[in-house]
């Protein structure tokens, strides 16, 4: 039986934090009905996509997919069923964030086949998700934690995301420490970009507001990555940690350059070398009008993802992918201690993951 | 047809850039009907995009006229001038051309150091000068203030200057008029042996090498054998013509007449600039005076910022060096920047314009090194080493004295000043020698200084201290002993070649110092640190750190983000093609450029 792993994407937000670059709009209530009605009839469309595959993983990302009635994820999934096969070897996750998350959610979620959830906690510091502006407050994140738990699911991830404005090295290791205190196998440690497409990029730009140094950031995270590390998870992404046989699948199935099939506004679907991105606006898709933008994979940018991708992660990449020329590069990775080979792999060490793109763009 | 020389007029614009020099020549011309308005794209004499971009006048275009005046049609011969100091020696071979000059000033601005430099050449030159005021239309136009500026600073009568806004097209007949009342009228003998200046000549592709001449005797038609003055070399006339303002071929040219001859010339070092033409067969005796070989004063190493692009630069300048005479170049190369050329320069903005136009004519990133003057170098046993490359300076122990090339200045300005000038010419390593009072208002100060300390930014050090009104002239007078050092500049260690530079002993502590900062300033964060030390002979007089660079990565990359994020880093490693790897350091191209700017901080 042939696998897939299956992406659907909700792009609605109770309100767009400041860093935020993805595809999302503000929630209401009717469109957000719509909305449903509209990837059901997506997927339906492509269902030979999926048709008679056993799902390997599936993906509920956002925007903010807690935001929909337990209901509503029903009916998406529901669809999704009737195609490919979810059982209890499906890694099936839905990211959430904590002001919509309820016990009464928690349950449907788990009668759905969910069992791994990812909560946007990013700071335990109100101030700090306040000057972001996040929907929630530290004491919303805990409840949402208890909530969570009362469900007894197999995995549970939490995101931290470093250098936010009004954040401090201090601050951004009490908050890991909080993360680690809910005892999640997976946690995820952002380090922020200011992206030219979020709200804030102009402020920054401007001094208007003043967030994290590079350099601070970088210390912060060599400090984090020892502290997880103490813990016992394993940094097997840049931005990802996890307890052994808790990484990630649906993203490590990203990162092995694998198929993947995404529904939904934004969604991005990768099979039989093309990429295909939905790029209908929210408002168009909900009535229907479906636009993809795709693009070629041929083998130069097959081999390009490959190295990009596989020197994000512990995994590494094949040396036999990289060309000859740049043999004396890599020595000198070696003998800075930038990356390691092992098993005729070239993995980056810690310090090579803080200085990936100046690595990647070497090799790839 | 017997020709009346008393109609004819021949004259140039000087101006301060800005102050309307090609907007009057513009207007001229319609006034004149040589050209309707609406055939004038605007500023037609500047025919060079980076002319017009600038405001500058690089190449000169020489324009023929016909006005009426008082019933009678007169000819008038218009001949543009180039504004620059790096220019000197062809502003002076084109006011050779001229028998008049109209001093154009704004209203606004009042006189400025460039006006003065070009209208003291012109004086030399012993042309008539007619003041015109422009831009008197401009809200900030003090037209009183600049007649008494031209009676005070020039000491010419200003109660009937013309004055006028050429933009405007104010007043543009009183300039006409005055030209023709005003100024002499050409002096010759048309049946003497021809005799005529180049004062400019440009390459055309199917013409070969275009001389721009003023004919001061005799007669010039199509099948004459023509002989150069200065080359002995002989061509057979193929066209000869005027510009109205495009070329446009005539019978003959003769005595009065400004034009061109072309004579299949295949280079333009053929037809140099102050040279006179003659025929062979009936030869002037004498030449017009003034002719000066043009050498190149300032070096530089020009590379091209992507290695396998060295054929193309070679081609580049192959073609350039057709038009451009005064452009020499030989091959070099670099441990840093890998195969490229020393290439000599008039002074900094010719190497600009230069850089410019392979830039952008040839579509060429380049990276200039540091410029540099040509010094000798005597070595101990008494061998004498020429060198403009400052990597090419032997062992300080094989080394036993450094002579560097020096000029005669003369500054030219009001006595306010002489204190300002003073100072500036000693701090510059200048040697007083003279000054005398050419009128009340204006003194000549006279100093024997280093090439090398008037080529980078004396010019506009000497605007800035004298508000303007100082100008100065130069030629080179030989070379004396100087304690010159090379300055090496390292990085992570290594040595940089290309960064190294030749200066005064006192002056190498803190021109090191503003390098290595400069240096920490452009050259971006590495993996490791990178020490940046400047040393002589091998002791460090100066030293920076560049800091390790500690981030550098995306956070997220899921498989929505794999395409964009891909797509990012393809754009930087495209950015690193930009960069030149030196050891294991990476230095952007502007790196080097960073240097040549600095002694304008």
């Amino acid at each position: 039986m042939k696998t897939s792993n299956i992406y659907i994407h909700i792009p609605f937000c109770r309100q767009r934090c400041t860093y935020c670059n993805f595809k999302s709009v503000k929630f209401n209530i009717a469109m957000a009905a719509d909305y449903v009605t509209a990837i059901i009839k997506e997927i339906r469309a492509r269902k030979n996509e999926i048709n008679g595959s056993m799902a390997k993983t599936v993906y509920i990302g956002g925007g903010t997919p807690s935001i929909l009635s337990g209901g509503q994820l029903t009916r998406i999934v529901n669809e999704i069923k009737k195609y490919a096969s979810i059982d209890e070897n499906t890694e099936f996750t839905v990211e959430v964030n904590p002001e919509s998350v309820t016990p009464e959610k928690m349950y449907v979620y788990k009668a759905m086949g969910v069992n791994r959830i990812s909560i946007g906690m990013q700071s335990s510091n109100n101030n700090v998700l306040k000057l972001s502006n996040r929907p929630h407050t530290n004491e919303q994140f805990l409840n949402a934690i208890k909530a969570i738990k009362s469900v007894k699911l197999k995995n549970l991830s939490i995101d931290c995301l470093i250098g936010l404005q009004g954040s401090s090295k201090e601050e951004a290791i009490k908050s890991v420490k909080q993360a680690l205190k809910q005892k999640p196998k997976h946690i995820s440690v952002y380090a922020l970009n200011c992206d030219e497409n979020c709200l804030m990029y102009s402020l920054v730009k401007n001094n208007k507001i003043k967030i994290m140094e590079d350099d601070e950031v970088a210390k912060v995270l060599e400090i984090i990555n020892s502290l997880l590390k103490r813990k016992g998870f394993i940094h097997y992404e840049i931005s990802n940690f996890a307890k052994k046989g808790f990484e990630s699948q649906h993203n490590i199935n990203y990162w092995y350059g694998e198929e993947y099939i995404g529904f939904g506004c934004g969604a991005v679907t990768y099979r039989n070398n093309t990429r295909s991105e939905c790029i209908s606006e929210v408002d168009e898709y909900c009535k229907g009008k479906v636009k993809y933008k795709e693009e070629d994979v041929n083998d130069k940018i097959k081999l390009e993802e490959k190295i990009m991708l596989g020197l994000r992660t512990i995994y590494g990449v094949d040396l036999t992918l990289i060309d000859d020329n740049k043999k004396d590069y890599i020595q000198t990775l070696v003998k800075h201690k930038f990356a390691i080979i092992k098993n005729n792999k070239l993995i980056l060490t810690e310090k090579g993951f803080n200085l990936s793109n100046q690595i990647i763009s070497v090799l790839m | 047809m017997a020709k009346d020389l008393s109609l004819v007029r021949n004259f140039c614009i000087v101006a301060h850039i800005d102050h309307g020099k090609s907007t009057l020549a513009d207007r001229l011309l319609e006034y004149t009907h040589t050209l309707e308005k609406r055939d004038l794209s605007t500023q037609t004499l500047d025919s060079m995009d980076l002319e017009r971009e600038r405001g500058i006048t690089i190449k000169l275009s020489p324009v023929k006229m016909e006005y009426i005046l008082d019933g009678k049609t007169y000819t008038l011969n218009l001949i543009d001038t180039p504004g620059h100091v790096d220019f000197t020696y062809e502003v002076s071979r084109s006011l050779k051309a001229c028998d008049g000059a109209i001093l154009l000033i704004d209203a606004s601005q009042g006189i400025e150091a460039q006006t003065l430099a070009n209208l003291y050449l012109a004086i030399e030159n012993d042309l008539e000068i007619l003041p015109v005021i422009n831009k008197i239309d401009l809200p900030s136009a003090n037209i009183e203030e600049t007649k008494k500026q031209i009676e005070d600073i020039i000491g010419l009568p200003a109660d009937n200057v013309p004055c006028i806004s050429a933009k405007s097209g104010i007043n543009i007949e009183d300039v006409l008029n005055s030209v023709i009342k005003d100024f002499p009228h050409p002096k010759g003998n048309v049946s003497a042996p021809l005799k005529a200046l180049i004062f400019d000549s440009f390459y055309d592709a199917y013409k070969g090498a275009i001389c721009l001449v003023s004919i001061k005797d005799g007669i010039v038609k199509v099948g004459d054998k023509i002989k150069m003055f200065e080359t002995d070399s002989t061509f057979d006339v193929t066209e000869v013509g005027v510009f109205k303002p495009n070329m446009s071929a005539t019978s003959e040219l003769s005595v009065g007449d400004v034009g061109y001859i072309a004579a299949s010339i295949k280079n333009v070092r053929e037809a140099k600039v102050g040279d006179t033409i003659t025929t062979v067969t009936n030869p002037c005796l004498e030449p017009v005076p003034g002719y000066k070989k043009v050498q190149p004063v300032v070096f530089s190493g020009i590379y091209p910022v992507e290695g396998d692009k060295y054929v193309d630069l070679k081609e580049a300048l192959e073609k350039l060096q057709l038009s451009d005479a005064s452009l020499v170049y030989q091959p070099e190369t670099s441990a840093a920047l890998g195969f490229g050329f020393r290439v000599g320069f008039l002074g900094l903005l010719h190497m600009e314009i230069i850089t410019e136009r392979l830039e952008r004519e040839f579509n060429l990133d380049l990276i200039t090194t540091s410029p540099s003057v040509n010094y000798l170098v005597h070595k101990v046993g008494g061998d004498i080493l020429e060198i403009s490359n400052p990597s090419n300076l032997p062992n300080l122990a094989n080394i036993e004295y450094i002579e560097e090339p020096v000029v005669n200045l003369f500054v030219y300005s009001p006595p306010t000043y002489v204190g300002e000038i003073m100072n500036l010419c000693i701090e510059k390593r200048g040697i007083y020698n003279d000054l005398v009072y050419l009128d009340t208002n204006r003194v000549k100060l006279n100093f024997t200084m280093p090439l090398s300390e008037i080529v980078f930014d004396f010019f506009d050090a000497l605007k800035s201290r004298t508000k303007g009104y100082a100008s100065l002239e130069y030629e080179l007078n030989g070379y004396i002993k100087s304690p010159l050092v090379r300055v090496d500049i390292l990085l992570n260690g290594e040595q940089c070649d290309a960064l190294s530079l030749i200066c005064h002993r006192d002056k190498a502590y803190q021109k090191s110092s503003s390098i290595t900062s400069k240096l920490k300033e452009v050259i971006p964060r590495q993996m490791f640190e990178v020490p940046i030390q400047a040393a002589i002979g091998g002791k460090i007089i100066a030293r920076e750190t560049i800091k390790a660079l500690r981030k550098d990565v995306l956070a997220k990359c899921y498989g929505g983000d794999i395409t964009r994020k891909r797509k990012l880093l393809e754009k930087q490693k495209e950015g690193k093609k930009r960069m030149r790897k030196f050891g294991s350091v990476e230095i952007p191209s502007e790196a080097f450029t960073s240097i040549l700017k600095l002694d304008n901080n």
